[in-house]
């Protein structure tokens, strides 16, 4: 279904080489007045008869051509009227010089699950993502004004304001982040770029969905191999490499002990293999803080375990980030130390000492292992049978216009239209008096 | 293209106060003739036995009347009048085609008026009087002054029509014999000079008035004009503008100094008029060319 036609919108960027904004462009039929009531006149006006006994004079004169005094001239009553019906059209516009109408604000809200990663198999080229935007974005160019922006977010993502035309850059939209909180965010002006239309109630957002077929591929990883779906099975294909882990250790330093046997084993155990230089397919980056160890023994634990040791310090999380602070301690001045700390893809371990678990150690690998299956990203090949699915047929609905924000100028939008009308009615006048006197 | 055209003023209609004003024309016309002839004023009157004074010569007439003393004592030519007993006989030609139901007042009803007060001079000066129009029986009165009404009942029952003018009314005139006077009355736009002038005689004067309508005289300007020619109803539109109406008024005054030319050749009276002028203006002008 295509995008709502925004007439006014098409008229107003019309006008734009003018320089012009219009309030009310939907009176643009208005200006047709002026004309009609002069080709009007032209097609009743008729030159008074008079009836002579000189018509021999009349017809020797050397200019006589036939119907040349057909050609009746406008007569001035009206030229005026044609006028007061003109400005009348402009001040029922409302026309209004650039920059006087307060820019809207606009929100895109783009969807970056795996799914938008995949390609769209219909017409034409490239991903999910990439199909919704463009519909999108041609939506936006027929509706925004040249000075209004556009607001783009996404979770994971810190939020991007850039001019109209413009795209967040690749990085920004790479789809391995959550489902936006679409209710968050139904509000006029925003439109959701996703690939199929979220469920529920849609008060004011509009929705650019891509739809698209089901994708088959990797939806889960199966120690070194992929879960592999296609045609309705599932079937298991080895992985040319084995996922990794990395461990950045700055130099000098290493992992305790007993977090690297534990990584060592659980890696063993998910048949992803433990590295320490970049490699392919790196699900993991075990991060060991940089700076040396305070001298202070902490004690800490979590999920049934306790243990002690130093830790060096990792530093305050970034406002807005995305992650958690996994496991801390009260120093002995009361200050919280941050000793692990974890998001999608990267665990940044503080520790430099860690006792052997107290209590179960059972306790202690399933908490570090849920961190470590947590913390771990899929690979890239590899989208759950979820987001393969199919996302439907393609929706396009344009969302509600956002209010326009009062601005102190817009006092001198009514009075051009006072302006214009005061005008209208002199003129009017004029060409009443005229016509009465002719 | 031809076609029924709806004239502005086609009929005649005298007003109540038209005979008060025909009353003061005659007592005026007689006080100048008084001051112009002197006490002893000449009634109008041919060769005869009774010697009844002297009137001013006119042109045409035989030589042998002129008093050739009167001449060299006055310098003006005088002839010696008697008294007979036929009377003057005057003639008054009136055009009522289509054409001369132009104009507010039209033009017919002027030369209607002009019409009955040249009967009523007429007739006061013992003249008879005929009139004559196309299509019409000629109309001749006396002496009488009950005549005059019989005029103006005549001319009320006229209405402008039909493309006859003065040019198709000229081949009856020529079978009329005498007549010392020849008014012909309408605007002589249907015919050229020389029509009317061969009617010219020896004794008998010959007064040629033209009358027009304003807009015909000097058309306003008002931008484009769709005119349609009453007789025919053929339509023609031109721009009235100022440069065009220059053009127009130059052609008219080269036919009217044609026609002038023409008069002054043959010896005749040739005057224009527009048809809102008083009719004893016009009357009172013919008076005093009248020899």
């Amino acid at each position: 279904m295509a995008a709502d036609a925004r007439p006014a919108a098409r008229v107003s960027s019309a006008l734009a080489w003018l320089g012009l904004d219009l309030a009310r462009p939907a009176a643009a039929w208005a200006l047709l007045l002026g004309p009609l009531l002069l080709l009007l006149v032209r097609v009743l006006a008729r030159p008074p008869q008079a009836v002579t006994g000189t018509l021999a004079l009349w017809r020797a004169l050397p200019e006589a051509r036939a119907g040349r005094a057909g050609h009746a001239r406008f007569p001035p009553w009206a030229l005026l009227a044609a006028l007061a019906l003109t400005l009348g059209a402009l001040a029922w516009l409302g026309p209004r010089p650039r920059g006087l109408r307060a820019p809207r604000a606009w929100t895109v809200v783009v969807d970056r699950s795996p799914s938008l990663g995949l390609p769209h198999a219909g017409e034409g080229q490239g991903t999910r993502l990439e199909r919704a935007l463009a519909a999108a974005e041609a939506w936006l160019a027929g509706t925004l004004e040249t000075d209004e922006t556009l607001r783009w977010v996404s979770p994971g993502r810190a939020p991007l304001v850039l001019a109209r035309g413009a795209r967040p850059p690749a990085g920004w939209l790479a789809c391995d982040g959550p489902e936006p909180d679409w209710s968050v965010f139904d509000a006029p002006g925003t439109l959701w770029v996703t690939d199929r239309e979220p469920p529920g109630a849609r008060r004011a957002a509009g929705v650019f969905a891509s739809g698209g077929p089901a994708v088959p591929g990797a939806i889960a990883l199966e120690g070194g191999a992929s879960v592999w779906w296609e045609a309705g099975r599932l079937a298991l294909r080895a992985r040319p490499v084995p996922p990794a882990v990395r461990v950045l250790e700055p130099e000098g330093a290493s992992l305790p002990e007993v977090l690297a046997r534990l990584l060592g084993a659980w890696c063993a155990a998910r048949g992803f293999a433990l590295v320490r230089a970049a490699a392919p397919d790196e699900l993991l980056e075990v991060a060991l803080a940089p700076g040396p160890p305070a001298p202070e023994e902490l004690r800490f634990g979590r999920d049934g375990w306790r243990s002690s040791g130093r830790a060096a310090a990792l530093g305050p999380r970034a406002e807005g980030s995305a992650g958690e602070d996994w496991l801390q301690a009260v120093a002995g001045d009361g200050a919280p130390r941050i000793l692990v700390r974890a998001r999608p893809g990267r665990i940044d371990v503080g520790l430099r000492e860690c006792a052997e678990p107290e209590g179960d150690p059972a306790a202690f690998a399933l908490s570090w292992a849920r961190l470590l299956e947590g913390s771990c990203r899929l690979p890239a090949d590899v989208v759950p049978l979820a987001e393969r699915a199919a996302a439907g047929a393609e929706r396009q609905v344009a969302p509600a216009l956002p209010a326009r924000p009062p601005d102190p100028r817009a006092a001198l939008g009514p009075a051009l239209d006072a302006g214009l009308a005061l005008a209208a009615g002199l003129a009017a006048a004029a060409a009443l008096l005229l016509r009465a006197r002719a | 293209m031809r076609r029924a055209v709806e004239l502005p003023s086609p009929r005649v209609h005298f007003a109540p106060s038209f005979r008060a004003r025909l009353g003061r024309l005659l007592a005026l016309s007689a006080s100048r003739r008084e001051r112009s002839e002197g006490a002893g004023r000449a009634r109008l009157a041919g060769g005869g036995a009774e010697f009844l004074g002297y009137r001013p010569y006119r042109y045409g007439e035989d030589l042998r009347a002129l008093d050739w003393n009167l001449l060299a004592r006055l310098g003006r030519p005088y002839v010696r009048v008697s008294a007979r007993e036929a009377s003057e006989r005057w003639v008054v030609a009136l055009d009522a085609s289509a054409s001369m139901g132009v104009g507010r007042p039209g033009k017919l009803q002027l030369a209607a008026e002009v019409a009955v007060a040249l009967c009523a001079l007429g007739v006061r000066e013992r003249a008879t009087v005929t009139l004559h129009v196309h299509g019409a029986e000629p109309l001749c009165v006396g002496r009488r002054p009950p005549s005059v009404e019989a005029w103006m009942r005549a001319l009320e029952r006229l209405a402008a029509g039909g493309t006859q003018g003065l040019g198709g009314l000229a081949p009856a005139l020529a079978r009329v014999r005498g007549g010392g006077r020849w008014f012909f009355l309408g605007d002589l736009l249907d015919c050229e000079p020389e029509a009317l002038l061969r009617l010219s005689r020896p004794g008998r004067e010959l007064f040629l008035v033209r009358v027009l309508a304003r807009e015909e005289m000097s058309p306003a300007p008002v931008g484009a004009v769709r005119w349609i020619d009453a007789e025919s109803g053929t339509a023609l539109a031109r721009e009235a503008s100022t440069a065009t109406l220059g053009r127009y008024e130059r052609l008219l005054a080269e036919r009217l100094a044609r026609w002038d030319a023409a008069a002054l050749r043959a010896r005749a009276v040739h005057a224009c008029w527009t048809s809102d002028t008083p009719f004893e203006t016009l009357a009172l002008s013919l008076c005093a060319r009248m020899g």
